[in-house]
């Protein structure tokens, strides 16, 4: 074994030579390790899911606690009972599947229409500056006209069926859409495109097996981001004027003065918007599991 | 094989107007050659690479493979990033195979050519797990892999060993003498690494900066075989010194 010579201390002292005025520094404090409150990692599984089993359960207990203690009018404010049994009613006269069907229906058929036509779109304008140039100011102007703003043209225009409210869906969700997926094709990298053409490939094999494939996550995540405000308005299209469906119901509900129906369509609101982000998120891992961290 | 490169100039437009990247470039890759380029940070060394990838185009002169006039990126030049760039969701198989897919070659005798390099650069075990499973060296190997099954008649290489640590870096060098010795393929190669360049070229261009131009054109006379050790020897050193001479930049003065 070679044993190295330590240098000397006086060998890496630091030359004093400069005339700045020294700065006397605390005495070195390490930092202590935290369990909860370390920046940018995860906690112990156990306590992950128990608070987020609070996230749910504290909101729930206060609200039966107040509703127990009739601070205000179960008129007002149902008991969480109250609504179990309203959506119970709701469901055995089958009103809430016609609701559900009618409301999932007009979002999945708008959101399909502008997920078929804002892909090709924003793909194409994110890989081609001339398509950009002529469709980013206009749908930058359009995309910031309220949606429900348009409902009065889109009912002297399609009149009160389906269509108007497929409509409004499909302008709420088809600009943001666009852009975004336009953003993303913009951070493909530029290697991964200069490799492909030295490897032989045409713009058009660029395009279609490089750049689309690259940004299916992005793809999906704006999908998911989207999905919230389709959700909003069909609620917002069927207060205005519908026959039947989650929105509807609520405004119906309102004329009654049944607040326990509100409330429960209100929560199945929620649950329903929450169970569509987990399955994309969820087809999103499926389906790429190359773009999650390791 | 036959690269030539006469009188090649390239600027670029800025806002303060054009700068001249590269002047009067003369250069020439005959085939098998390993040729590398040096030079420092800012001499247009990756410029020149583009250039002959035709992923740039040149302000004036000429440059050609086999009398072909180069007017854009085309699969005779294969070319190997620094940063890998591995198309991320394609398995490592897919990866190599992808240049013969595109060029339409069917799916049997590509799969045959990609194990095929997929093997020469030892990582026929690794064809079905995806990039980011791999280390850097991997990376790379599945890269210059990817690129050879393409078969180019000369690999265009941007500091492929510049992100990767000293002792892969020693490993990779070996490695790619040992691919090129067994290919017979023709190598332009730009580094900054003048050890880099000496130990893996036949011959070297030097070049200076502001505005790039070559300084010295330099054969190395060390035989085929390039241990890590050739590092020692008084030949090895002498290049180095000639070299790094003719690369010494201005000292930083501190007032």
């Amino acid at each position: 074994m070679t044993t190295v010579q330590r240098p000397s201390a006086t060998d890496l002292q630091p030359r004093q030579s400069s005339s700045l005025e020294p700065i006397t520094l605390p005495q070195r404090q390490c930092q202590k390790p935290s369990r909860f409150w370390q920046l940018g990692s995860e906690i112990p599984a156990k306590f992950d899911w128990g608070l987020r089993l609070l996230s749910v359960m504290v909101p729930l207990g206060l609200w039966a606690i107040v509703a127990q203690l009739e601070v205000v009018s179960p008129k007002f404010l149902p008991s969480p009972l109250m609504v179990l049994q309203a959506f119970g009613e709701l469901w055995s006269k089958g009103l809430f599947l016609e609701d559900l069907t009618a409301s999932l229906g007009r979002v999945g058929f708008g959101f399909l229409l502008a997920a078929i036509l804002s892909v090709p779109v924003g793909i194409a304008m994110g890989a081609f500056a001339s398509v950009r140039a002529l469709l980013e100011p206009i749908i930058g102007i359009v995309r910031y006209m309220p949606p429900p703003a348009f409902i009065p043209l889109l009912i002297i225009y399609l009149g009160l069926d389906e269509a108007p409210k497929v409509g409004l869906i499909f302008i709420g969700v088809i600009f943001f859409n666009t852009l975004m997926i336009m953003d993303a094709v913009r951070f493909v990298p530029k290697h991964l495109l200069e490799t492909t053409y030295t490897l032989g490939g045409s713009r058009l094999q660029t395009l279609f097996q490089v750049i689309t494939p690259y940004v299916v996550p992005n793809i999906l995540d704006a999908f998911r981001i989207n999905m919230a405000s389709a959700w909003s308005l069909v609620v917002v299209a069927e207060l205005i004027a519908a026959n039947e469906g989650l929105g509807k119901r609520i405004a119906l509900a309102r004329k009654f003065f049944r607040t326990d129906e509100i409330f429960a369509y209100l929560i199945v609101l929620g649950l329903i918007g929450f169970a569509i982000d987990l399955s994309l998120k969820w087809l999103q891992k499926a389906s790429c599991r190359w773009s999650l961290e390791s | 094989m036959h690269l030539e490169i006469a009188q090649l100039t390239k600027q670029f437009a800025t806002a303060k107007g054009p700068i001249t990247a590269l002047e009067n470039i003369n250069l020439h890759v005959e085939q098998g050659e390993f040729i590398c380029v040096v030079g420092a940070s800012g001499c247009g060394k990756s410029t020149l690479l583009r250039l002959v990838a035709g992923l740039e185009t040149p302000s004036s002169g000429s440059l050609s493979v086999d009398d072909l006039p180069i007017t854009g990126p085309g699969a005779d030049r294969g070319m190997v990033f620094q940063d890998y760039s591995l198309y991320p969701w394609m398995t490592v198989q897919k990866n190599v195979e992808f240049g013969l897919k595109l060029q339409g070659v069917e799916k049997k005798l590509r799969r045959k050519w990609a194990s095929y390099y997929l093997d020469m650069v030892g990582l026929a075990n690794s064809a079905q797990i995806l990039p980011k499973q791999l280390s850097g060296g991997m990376k790379q190997r599945v890269a210059i892999a990817r690129a050879l099954t393409s078969q180019p008649k000369i690999l265009l290489m941007d500091e492929p060993f510049g992100a990767l640590d000293v002792q892969t870096k020693e490993t990779m060098q070996q490695f790619m003498l040992d691919l090129w010795r067994r290919t017979g393929t023709s190598i332009l190669m730009i580094t900054h690494d003048v050890d880099e360049a000496i130990i893996l070229a036949q011959r070297i261009y030097v070049l200076a900066a502001n505005p790039g131009r070559v300084q010295a054109e330099i054969a190395i006379d060390l035989g085929q075989e390039r241990p890590p050790e050739i590092k020692q020897t008084p030949e090895f050193l002498h290049y180095r010194e000639t070299i790094l001479k003719l690369l010494k930049a201005p000292a930083i003065t501190t007032s």
